[in-house]
Formats: C-alpha cells, structure tokens, sequence
C-alpha cells in the first residue's frame, strides 16, 4: 500500500486497550462488544497463540491473546478483557488487559509505525498516533486472529 | 435477445432437473425398449426443452434438442428401435445439454453451445431407415394420452428455499435452544414462569423438529445418478450390468447426500471394473453373461444403511494378503493367523488398490480408503464382504442427520469433551484393586482385557499433552468406543452428562487439528470441541493391537516378566527361553548336525555352534537317529560371545513371560512355570556346559 492508500483506510474512530504497557487500538467497525471474564474452554491441541474456544450467544469462536501476538510478557494475573472482533462474517475474541475508551483521530493524524518500537509489536502495527504522553498503536486485525506469525 | 434473468434462472433450475430424470430414463428405456410410457415421458421432456429454449431465444440449444426430438419422434412411431448406440447417443446429448446449461448461467446465453456436438450425431439415427410397421396406437391418440399425464403443477403447495437460508434457520435453532437451557437454570424455583417455559420449550423442540425436516432431502436425489453412470462404466469395459435399486425412498439430511455421491461412485466403479466379469467368462463360471449390482437402502434408527452388492468375482483375501505384503504395508509375520474377514479389513488401507489392471476410471492408488474416510467424516462406518467367485458386498452405514447428534461429555484433564454417542459402547469405572488384573501393558501400550478380549487404550495425552501421567491406586475411569471396525478405550477423568448438541463449525485457526471434530455448546453454556472417535482411534499402533489380540484365545498371565520363546519339545512338552537370549530361528539339515562324543556339533556362519537337545528331539524321536527328520529345527541363541542352538519340535509363539520361575532340582532348567495352563521350563543354556550335555 502506499502511504496515500493507507491513510485512505485509516479508521477515524478506534477503541483503544491496554496491552502491558502499550496502548493498541481496533477499528470500531470491527469491534462488536467487549466482555469481561468471558468463559473459555482450553483447547490443548491448538497453536501457542489460541487461548481456548468461546460460546458468543451461541456461535462458538476462537480466542487469541494480544500479549502472545506481539510478543509480550504472558498476564501475570487478573481477569483479561475480551475484545469480540468481527471481520466479514468472520468473528474472533483477543485476550487484552483492560479497555480503554473510544479515541476519534482524524485519518490524516496517523503515522508510519517507527522503526524504533519493538520488533513483535511492529510487524502487526499498521500505524500509530502520538499523544501527549503515550502512544498509539493501530493493530492489523486478521493478524491479531490468527494464530500463525 | 436478452431474456429475462429470472426466467432464465427458473428455466435453469427446472431443466437440471428434468436432465437428472433424463439420464436415468434413457437408461431404463435401453432395458425396456418397449416402455411406451417412459418414451413419452421422455419425448415430453426433450420437447418441453425445445419449447422453452425456441421461447428465451436458446437457438443452439433448441437446435439440439430438435434433433432429439425427431429422434424420439421415430422411435414413438416404431420407426427406430432403442439400441445401445442410440441410447449412447441420447446419452451423450443429456451430457451436452447439461454443458449448455452450465454455459448458460455463466453467460446468460447459449451463444457458445456447439450445436454440432451432438445433432448431427443424432440425426445419423434417422438414416438408419424405418423398421417394419407393427399395427400400434397412432401416435396422435398417445400425444393427448401423454398430455392428459402431464402432471397438474402441484408448485402451488411448496416454495423453492435457498440452502443458505435452511443453514441460516438451523443456526437460529441452536441459539434458542442453547437461550433456553439457560433460561431453565435462571426460573428455577418461579411458579409464574413454569408455564411459558414450558410453552417455549416445546415449540422449540418442534421447531427444531421442522427445520431438521426441512433439511431432509430424498436419497433417490443421489441414487438416481447411478444407473447413469453404472451404464457408461460397463460400456467403456463391454461388460453387461444390470443395475437394481431398491427403496429409494429415504429422506436424509442433504449433507448427508451431498457426500456419498463420491464414494458410491468409486464403489460401483471398483465392483465394475475389478468384480464383474466379462461375459465369456461369467459364462463360463456357471454365471449368467450380464452381471448384476443390486443398492438397497435400509433405515434403522437415526441410521440409514447402503448395501452395494455385485455377482462379480469377488476378493480372494490370500491374493489381497500377497498384495498388501508385496506394497509393504504389512509384514507377512504381521498377516499371519488373520481371519478373511480381517485381511479383507485390509482393503480400506490407504493408497492399496487391488485392481490388477489400470483402467480409465479406476487407476492404481486410490483405493477404497476414500470411502471409508468419507463415511467416517459425518460419522458413519464402510465395510467391505466378499466370497471369492460370488461376489463383494459394500455395506456404508450413516447418520440421517448431521446437525444434531446425541453426545457424551467427558472430562479429560480437567477440560470437557462432547463424544458423538454414536460411537460410545460402554463405559467402565475400574476400581484401583480391579486394576491389576484388568490392565495390561504392552510394549508402553495399554490395554484393557475382559473376557479374553483385550482392546487397545488411549491415554488422554492423545488430546492433552500436559496431562499427568496414570496414577496408580486411583480410581480409572474409561469409555468404550467403536469406530471404522476398530474398538478402543479412552482414558478419561470422568463422565459428566448426556445431551443432544448442536454441531457447530470449528474456529478457522483450530480447523484441521485431528481429533477435534467439530465444537458444540454445552447446557451450561460453556464451548467444548466434539472429538472425532475415528481420528481418535487411528492414532492407536495396529500392530500393537493386533500382536495382543493374535494370543487373545489364551489366557494371559497374570504377570509380566521378561518376554520368552515358547517351544515345544518331544511330545509336545513345553519349554521356554528368554527372548533376549534368542539370535534366530533356523533350519537345519540333519545330515549336516555331527556327533563329536556326547556332543552335537553344526555348523552356523563359519562358526561351530554346539547343539543343545534338551527336549530330546534329535536323540529320542521315534526314530532313534539322526536322520529323521530331514531338517532340525534350531534356535540359535547367544550367551555372552558363544553361539548356542536349542533343537525344538517346533515354536509356539512369542509372549510376555512369568514374574518369576519357581525354583526346580533339575540343573538343566532355571525354573518352571505354569504358561497359559501348561508346565514350561525355562530352559539354562548354561547349564550346558561345553560338553552339550548337564554338567
């Protein structure tokens, strides 16, 4: 994508989570709710990456732990928030540490992702948003499904 | 001209139909040739096709089926009898009607139909010239016949429904049912809403009821494809088949037929080309010249059951054991003592074909494997019987339904599994005394023996790889499963309950993972993954299985101590070595053993090994000498660097031995036991010094 292009589908509403200590954000338009404490079952046989399977009003998806995709310490305890993710018809839940709130940010505020952040949070950013204290990061939603690198 | 998409798509969808009829009319009227109401229902198909393509503006395609229908023409008037070629011809236009079609909904016009494929061949019929005239009906008083059986459009009373929404409701279904077990838990105890719950309870019972019903499709919808095919198939090997189905009316969940179309085929394809036999040589069996395959469809239960039988040749299971050996996928000392029926078992391995030839339809490789993977895919079970020289018999016994299947959940380290219940034979609970004597371990296999049988466990770090390790003095608690012919336990926490689950498609990142099934909801609400009991039990090591049960017509000891040789000596007296000991099992010519002294002396790779006759076979058989028989039967065994060989009568067989060997005065023996009810001696190779003989 060149840079014109993606900032042409950067969203201009995110939901903003806390993942240890970097701030990630989802697109609303994907996210469908977010649960606490959401039941799983483990699923022993799975990729490192699959926590377990979950019942959503009946359908039955996989959840994946935004720690392990980029490459962060696991939880050290506490009750993980779980973002429910659709995209096309495809649903899935991350595993993050809290919820934040809802950032609006004009397309045109988004920037590349700079080289200088770590190594398994940039291969799964698509751009970030300087704050006042903190930063952004905009996170590619199918890889945050997925349970391959 | 551009006709109107809908109609277009109407006149699509009803000729698929009427293409399906088609070809198995065609192929019933080859066989009654003078079926006057199957030809019209046949003229009035092509011409009804003819009309409505002239009407959308299809001139190719109405070229076609002019052509055919001035064929018919002459057929009704008697003027063209139904051979094979014209039925081949017939045959090849539904192929090019069908291609049409397909061109048809691409490109909403039948510019690209070749009407040249098939009319010309078509029209070659009429020349053949008209046959004799019989006195019949004139064919004007048969048209209005025919039009007065034209049945009266009974659409009015149902709806075309698109699969989608049939998926969509069954979707819908499972949501209120899963709502309303929990709405169960939640009233517990409120008098008020005992009676609408009750209500809602029972209409969605039933509305699950109807929507399961709605799914259900006649299996005739598959079946009739059939003679079809079995007619082309037979043709291309100039045999003659005579294709019987009986009882097709079955409904069952279009899953279900959506799947065993394919392996159908490649059984009547197998049972065509491999097990029916050329007419010459049929006749020559005392068969008749035409082969017959004969498809009964029988309904059990939830189960619905398909029957292929063919009067072919059938398998010869020594020539399928050769074959099997030969492919190297199994030793021939794996093979040996197999019933028929086991070795037949055989022809499900993969990639093992039997065919003998490679032919069009069916190539080496893909074997009947196919088949049974199909059927264990919604799981059901494949089956195979035959009798050399009478024929082979296909037996795939299926679920109706797949949607909602009755399951047993289990815990297994610590997290639950729904089991299709189908597949469940029986669960045991072994208190830690009965454990002793109710397990047995084999080479780190473990099984569970009742009343001679053993059957092979599975130990739940098939499925949780972190789970601990059996711990003695627990209590163990297993289920009994059966499936694809094979039966095993699973090691299992506990059992928690039974419930009809609703299966849900896996997640896409866990899809794929063996043995995981499929994943369901829980009545408490939790998610929980359906195992897949065949996949389960192909992780099982079938020679491990299959070495326990060789001996399983014999008790087993009780106890397990350094595995042995069993042989038999001079009267059937039974000794024993340690297995360990044992190099191999040779044959050696009597003339070549020499007597140096009290010592027997042969010769064994360069080396001279002493012979050891502890039975007396050599020295006291009847004969008194050496001479007879012509060949000893020798087992080589090693002591430290020196070669020993024990002469015996023969081997029994390879078997755990005793715990311990009760202490006996006779120095030539280490100790005796009692094996499978008999007096064994462990032979002391020691004991025979260099002399050959007791020290």
């Amino acid at each position: 994508m060149t840079p014109a292009e993606l900032k042409a589908k950067l969203p201009a509403v995110v939901a903003a989570f806390r993942v240890d200590d970097v701030l990630i954000a989802f697109s609303v338009e994907h996210v469908r709710e977010t649960v606490r404490g959401l039941p799983f079952t483990e699923v022993p046989l799975a990729p490192q990456a699959v926590v377990g399977i979950a019942n959503l009003r009946g359908h039955v998806l996989a959840i994946t732990d935004a720690r392990e995709r980029l490459g962060l310490a696991p939880r050290p305890g506490g009750t993980p928030v779980c973002v429910l993710l659709e995209r096309d018809q495809r649903w899935g839940g991350v595993h993050v540490d809290s919820a934040v709130g809802v950032v609006e940010c004009p397309p045109d505020r988004w920037q590349p992702v700079p080289a200088t952040i770590d190594e398994g949070i940039r291969r799964h950013a698509v751009a970030v948003l300087r704050g006042d204290t903190e930063m952004l990061v905009l996170v590619d939603i199918e890889a945050m499904l997925s349970a391959k690198d | 001209m551009n006709a109107d998409p809908e109609m277009v798509e109407i006149f699509l969808e009803e000729s698929r139909e009427g293409l399906e009829q088609l070809n198995l009319d065609l192929v019933q009227l080859e066989a009654n040739a003078g079926d006057q109401e199957l030809l019209d229902r046949i003229f009035r198909a092509v011409h009804t096709m003819k009309g409505t393509c002239g009407f959308l503006g299809f001139d190719h395609l109405e070229e076609i089926t002019h052509a055919a229908e001035d064929v018919l023409g002459a057929v009704r008037r008697g003027e063209l009898r139904v051979t094979a070629d014209l039925t081949t011809s017939l045959l090849r236009l539904a192929d090019v009607v069908e291609q049409a079609l397909n061109l048809i909904a691409e490109e909403g016009s039948d510019e690209h139909v070749d009407a040249n494929l098939v009319a010309p061949l078509l029209r070659t019929h009429l020349s053949e010239g008209p046959l004799p005239q019989q006195p019949e009906a004139p064919v004007a008083e048969r048209d209005a016949a025919a039009a007065r059986a034209e049945p009266a459009h009974a659409r009015e009373a149902s709806v075309r429904v698109d699969v989608k929404v049939l998926d969509q409701l069954q979707d819908l279904v499972s949501d209120i049912a899963f709502a309303r077990a929990q709405l169960a838990e939640e009233i517990v105890g409120n008098e008020r809403m005992a009676e609408p719950y009750r209500r809602l309870r029972q209409a969605s019972k039933q509305l699950q009821d109807i929507v399961m019903f709605a799914r259900m499709q006649p299996i005739a919808t598959v079946l009739n494809k059939l003679p079809r095919i079995v007619r082309d198939l037979a043709q291309e090997q100039n045999k003659r088949v005579d294709l019987t189905i009986s009882d097709k009316d079955v409904g069952v969940d279009k899953a279900i037929n959506e799947l065993i179309l394919d392996p159908l085929i490649h059984v009547l394809r197998n049972a065509v080309d491999h097990g029916i036999e050329l007419p010459n040589d049929r006749l020559a069996a005392g068969k008749t010249d035409f082969g017959t395959i004969d498809i009964s469809v029988t309904v059990s239960g939830s189960r619905v059951r398909l029957t292929v039988s063919d009067d072919g040749r059938g398998i010869d299971p020594e020539a399928l054991a050769d074959k099997v050996i030969a492919a190297g996928h199994r030793t021939k000392a794996e093979m040996a003592g197999r019933t028929p029926a086991e070795i037949l078992d055989l022809v499900f391995i993969p990639g093992l074909s039997t065919a003998s030839a490679i032919t069009k339809t069916s190539g080496r490789g893909v074997g009947m494997d196919v088949v049974r993977s199909a059927a264990e895919q919604v799981g059901g079970t494949a089956e195979l019987r035959s009798t050399p020289g009478q024929g082979t018999t296909v037996i795939l016994d299926l679920p109706l339904t797949l949607a909602i299947v009755n399951v047993i959940v289990v815990r297994v380290a610590g997290i639950s599994y729904a089991l299709p219940q189908i597949d469940v034979e029986t669960m045991v609970r072994l208190e830690p005394a009965e454990q002793a004597e109710a397990l047995l371990n084999v080479e780190d296999a473990l099984f569970l023996r009742r009343e001679d049988e053993l059957t092979p466990l599975v130990p739940a770090s098939v499925i949780a790889p972190k789970a601990p390790p059996l711990a003695g003095g627990a209590v163990l608690e297993l289920v009994l499963l059966r499936s694809g012919g094979r039966r095993f336990g699973f090691i299992v926490d506990q059992v928690e309950d039974n419930f009809e689950a609703v299966v849900k498609p896996l997640p896409n990142v866990i899809r794929g993972i063996s043995p995981y099934g499929g994943a369901t909801v829980l009545p408490d609400g939790r998610a929980a993954l359906i195992l897949d009991i065949g996949a389960l039990g192909r992780g099982i090591d079938v020679s491990a299985v299959e070495a326990a049960n060789r001996g399983r017509t014999t008790p087993v000891a009780p106890d397990l101590g350094a595995p042995v040789l069993l042989v038999a000596g001079l009267d059937d007296r039974r000794n024993a070595v340690l297995l360990d000991e044992v190099e191999r099992l040779v044959q050696v010519p009597t003339s070549a053993i020499e007597r140096a002294g009290e010592q027997l002396v042969f010769q064994y790779d360069d080396r001279i090994v002493r012979l050891v006759d502890h039975a007396g076979v050599l020295t006291q058989s009847s004969a008194g000498a050496l001479g007879t028989p012509e060949m000893a039967n020798v087992v080589i065994c090693r002591r430290g660097d020196e070669l020993v060989g024990l002469a015996v009568a023969r081997i029994i067989e390879i078997r755990s031995g005793p715990a311990s060997w009760s202490a006996v005065t006779d120095s030539r023996v280490s100790g005796t036991s009692v094996i499978d009810g008999r007096v064994t001696d462990l032979v002391d190779l020691g004991a025979y010094g260099a002399a050959g003989g007791p020290t």
